[in-house]
């Protein structure tokens, strides 16, 4: 392609005054070279289409680079772009070039409709998927002829890192924004705690998982709803018990949806759906929330809220677990505090007391006291008491759990069980978790409501015992005949 | 990923099998992938990219093809050129749904068909995974989804 026939160069104007058909052809092939050296070496992907659309034999090195194909020369730009963006944005690009050869229309006011400003360009690996993309921004300019728009110069540019760079400042504007609603929901909680609870709703989400995965047989899929809906408010009672309100309205949300299944009588595997969407969400915010804690663990204990106002929070947790499960027990239970201080719990026990307080008040709850129905025959009030209190002396720190529940049922039984007619031992009783299960689990005595929640009772037992085991503590139950029953813990002072 | 995207690649699926076959396609209780990998003898992947992306496979056995084959194509003793064919088929037709429901802000590539056990493919790691397992005359079968 030379100079005098391409009409897509411009022309030259000037003209050497010696020689001038030696000195004009020198000045052609100086610009021949010139341009030549540009399309070599531009870093912009420089091309020109005609009113075909199709691409001009000239066009830059750097356009071939960008695009990854070489011999672009007749090729049609719409084609290049097919299966490279998605088709919605070739149509408008079609209409879009169109209307730049339009020379009537104003060429600022269509630069507006040009949808290759910034397009995302996917690259196919050897078996036709996409395997990366790059982003691009494509911008047109008109060339004229006396005849009018004749050809449209095309530039492209790679925008990628910087488009990646606007994304990581907004992921990091997002980041950002979550951690501090996050820190504002568990800052109040002990790293220790934390991390346990991100634990359990791990083990529960993965049982859910493992529930769905071994669920072979639609006929069962009511059981797998049962397991589903168990987990779930194990979950939802831990975080409750944290004051973890996202993820006690997350767990809410999915109960919902489980609640919402369970009415059906004929399940299929669509109802399940809803699920598995909802199971990877809670999964997500999980990571998002482990994440965040990770990095600001360090800092945490800095942040950490005052020993007083984590008091409250033990003794709030406290109420509201003794209400939450009273009612679904169908129970009336007064929680009193008596003279339990809070500050007083030495600060390496204080995550075993808390674990502790929770069984002693789960275990009264269910085996030690009475539904109103039940007190009112015995003569009672229908309200049952339960109070707590604290002890210290020279050697030992203690609490005193007290009920005036189910008396000469279970706790007397108990009592005949363990230590006969002899004084119990000062270690309390020597039975494992299945025996004393045995001597207080009476058959069809059990309500609808227990009988969901005392599975675990046997292992509960255990749990707690070998959580005294480990700090050395000491548990002792008393008895009187008709008024209350006590459960005595203490710990060695250390020195 | 939304449930309407989950119920419409399984709604796909199913209308697939109960056109040319004239038995349903049961779907199982769908579950979220884990690291192992979900193939069968015969996988077809369908890329998506565009404003959303991702990927979605089918993989079935070689015995659950070759009934189907039977059934569709009215060929006993299918060839492997056939089975192969016959998967990319159904994924294909899966492909044809998406793209008439999403319109063409998505782009769906053509199907790649891989036989063989031996390593699981390669899945968005930042998006979940769902597999539906599904069941046609006996022969069960995966339908994978991967969609941010």
């Amino acid at each position: 392609m030379t100079v005098k026939e391409d009409r897509l160069l411009p022309a030259t104007k000037s003209r050497p005054k010696s020689h001038p058909e030696k000195s004009t052809l020198k000045t052609v092939s100086s610009l021949q070279s010139v341009l030549d050296y540009l399309l070599q070496y531009v870093e912009e992907g420089v091309f020109f289409l005609n009113k075909q659309l199709t691409i001009s034999e000239v066009y830059s090195h750097r356009f071939e680079e960008l695009l990854g194909r070489e011999k672009l020369a007749q090729e049609n730009f719409l084609q290049i772009l097919k299966n490279r963006v998605p088709d919605k944005i070739i149509k408008k690009t079609e209409e879009f070039l169109h209307f730049m050869f339009q020379a009537e229309l104003e060429e600022e006011v269509i630069q507006e409709l040009n949808p290759l400003t910034r397009v995302e360009f996917f690259f196919e690996d050897e078996l036709g998927m996409w395997s990366s993309s790059r982003f691009f921004s494509f911008k047109f300019r008109r060339i004229y002829d006396q005849t009018g728009v004749v050809a449209l110069m095309g530039i492209v540019q790679d925008v990628s890192e910087w488009i990646q760079l606007q994304k990581a400042v907004q992921e990091s504007r997002n980041s950002i924004q979550k951690q501090m609603e996050w820190l504002v929901n568990i800052l109040h909680v002990e790293p220790d705690i934390l991390n346990e609870f991100f634990k359990g709703v791990e083990h529960e989400l993965g049982y859910i998982d493992k529930t769905l995965k071994g669920a072979r047989d639609l006929r069962f899929s009511h059981q797998v709803l049962e397991n589903i809906y168990r987990s779930l408010h194990i979950i939802k009672g831990n975080a409750t018990l944290l004051d973890l309100e996202p993820f006690v309205n997350q767990a809410n949300q999915f109960i919902r949806i489980v609640q919402n299944i369970k009415q059906k009588t004929d399940l299929i595997g669509n109802d399940f759906v809803p699920i598995v969407v909802q199971l990877s969400e809670m999964r997500k915010k999980l990571e998002e929330v482990r994440r965040i804690f990770k990095q600001i663990q360090k800092f945490h204990r800095f942040f950490r809220a005052k020993r007083s106002y984590e008091s409250f929070l033990l003794i709030n947790s406290l109420k509201t677990y003794t209400r939450e499960l009273s009612k679904q027990l169908g129970k009336n239970v007064q929680f009193e505090l008596g003279d339990f201080d809070v500050l007083s719990i030495p600060y390496v026990y204080r995550k075993v007391v808390r674990d502790i307080l929770f069984l002693l008040i789960r275990n009264t709850l269910l085996y030690g006291v009475e539904t109103p129905e039940e007190r009112e025959k015995l003569g009672k009030s229908p309200t049952s008491h339960l109070q707590i209190s604290s002890f210290q002396d020279e050697k030992s720190w203690g609490l005193i759990l007290r009920h005036d529940g189910r008396i000469g049922r279970i706790e007397q039984l108990l009592k005949e069980k363990i230590y006969g007619d002899g004084e119990q031992p000062e270690n309390g009783p020597d039975l494992n978790g299945s025996q004393i299960a045995e001597l207080i689990f009476v058959p069809g005595n059990i309500s609808a409501g227990e009988s969901q929640v005392m599975d675990n009772f046997p292992l509960e037992i255990e749990v707690l015992k070998q959580k005294l085991r480990k700090e050395r503590g000491k548990l002792k139950i008393s008895f009187t005949s008709e008024k209350f029953c006590e459960f005595t813990i203490a710990f060695p002072l250390k020195k | 990923m939304h449930e309407a995207d989950l119920h419409f690649f399984i709604d796909s699926t199913v209308t697939y099998f109960e056109e040319k076959t004239q038995t349903k396609a049961v779907p199982g209780i769908p579950y979220l992938k884990g690291d192992e990998p979900v193939m069968l003898e015969y996988t077809s992947i369908i890329g998506i990219s565009g404003e959303r992306k991702g990927v979605v496979y089918l993989t079935a056995s070689k015995n659950m093809l070759e009934v189907l084959a039977e059934t569709v194509f009215k060929v006993r003793e299918a060839s492997i050129p056939t089975l192969e064919m016959l998967i990319s088929e159904v994924t294909n037709n899966i492909a044809l749904s998406v793209r008439a429901a999403y319109g063409s802000q998505f782009m769906i590539s053509l199907p790649v068909v891989v036989q063989g056990k031996a390593r699981g493919i390669q899945l968005p790691e930042e998006v979940p995974a769902f597999v539906v397992p599904m069941d046609w005359q006996k022969h069960r079968f995966y339908l994978v989804i991967s969609l941010d």
